[in-house]
């Protein structure tokens, strides 16, 4: 077993998708009031979801880190008289979770390290 | 893939916009009631375009070639006066009278543009939140590992 497992490369891979999922939805708000401009929508769960399982089954086939996530026109928005679909409380919703997605994430990604540390102290703290 | 500073300077890009509106909008809302112009006539209610342009430098132009839906910047692109008839108000002792008596006054309704103030205003904060998530998540991103 590797120091640096499949936890490490998947947490990380999380932290990078949430963070463009974050950018999507700063351009969304951004452009809030721009006329025809048309809300994206970024979506990675499945896929990466999707490689985490195939990549038990077969190493090294579906790489965790070649996940490219989904981005698409935000389908459930109405569309304003500018024909813009920016729902802005949809968008602040989604930042705000996307915000604490990414947080639990980096605590993952830090327990894990504070574990690998201390198998490398021999238990010390 | 899109670093951190791309979101922001997308939030900053649409801060500079609403302000730049809400300028447009306090000059409006000052203006109420100006009848002369160096342009001859009242004041003309101005209103500004909205324009979402592609970041264009390298970073982001490459990433939109491999694939990367490339982010939008906000831009005014425009200031237009609003061609509307200006409001007519019988005043006979107006200097600026026209021989019926009718004085035009600014085609600016002072509700509208307390409106688009407060439009603004919102889109302002909620671009300030965007800012401030971006700028937790980057505190977060530099705590991993940190005892």
């Amino acid at each position: 077993m590797p120091l640096f497992d499949k936890t490490i490369d998947t947490v990380s891979k999380s932290l990078d998708l949430h963070l463009q999922r974050h950018s999507a939805i700063a351009d969304n708000i951004a452009n809030a009031e721009t006329p025809f401009f048309k809300a994206k929508r970024v979506d990675f769960e499945a896929e990466l979801q999707r490689a985490v399982e195939e990549s038990d089954v077969i190493p090294g086939v579906n790489d965790v880190g070649s996940v490219q996530a989904r981005v698409s026109d935000e389908p459930f928005s109405e569309v304003g008289q500018d024909l813009n679909t920016v729902d802005m409380d949809r968008e602040m919703a989604a930042m705000n979770k996307n915000d604490v997605k990414y947080s639990a994430n980096t605590q993952i990604i830090s327990r894990k390290f504070s574990l690998l540390k201390y198998a490398i102290g021999e238990g010390e703290r | 893939m899109s670093d951190f500073f791309d979101s922001l300077d997308v939030s900053a890009s649409a801060l500079s916009a609403e302000r730049m509106r809400m300028n447009v909008t306090s000059s409006n809302l000052a203006n109420a009631q100006t009848t002369r112009t160096p342009e001859g006539g009242p004041y003309r209610r101005k209103d500004v375009i909205f324009e979402a342009t592609p970041t264009r430098d390298f970073a982001s132009v490459l990433s939109s070639q491999m694939g990367d839906s490339p982010l939008h910047h906000v831009q005014v692109t425009d200031v237009i006066s609003d061609q509307g008839a200006p409001r007519m108000v019988h005043d006979p002792n107006h200097p600026d009278a026209n021989e019926e008596g009718m004085v035009a006054y600014p085609n600016v309704n002072t509700m509208e543009e307390m409106v688009n103030l407060m439009n603004a205003s919102r889109t302002y904060e909620a671009n300030v939140t965007a800012i401030n998530v971006a700028k937790g998540m980057m505190g977060k991103a530099l705590e991993i590992g940190r005892k």
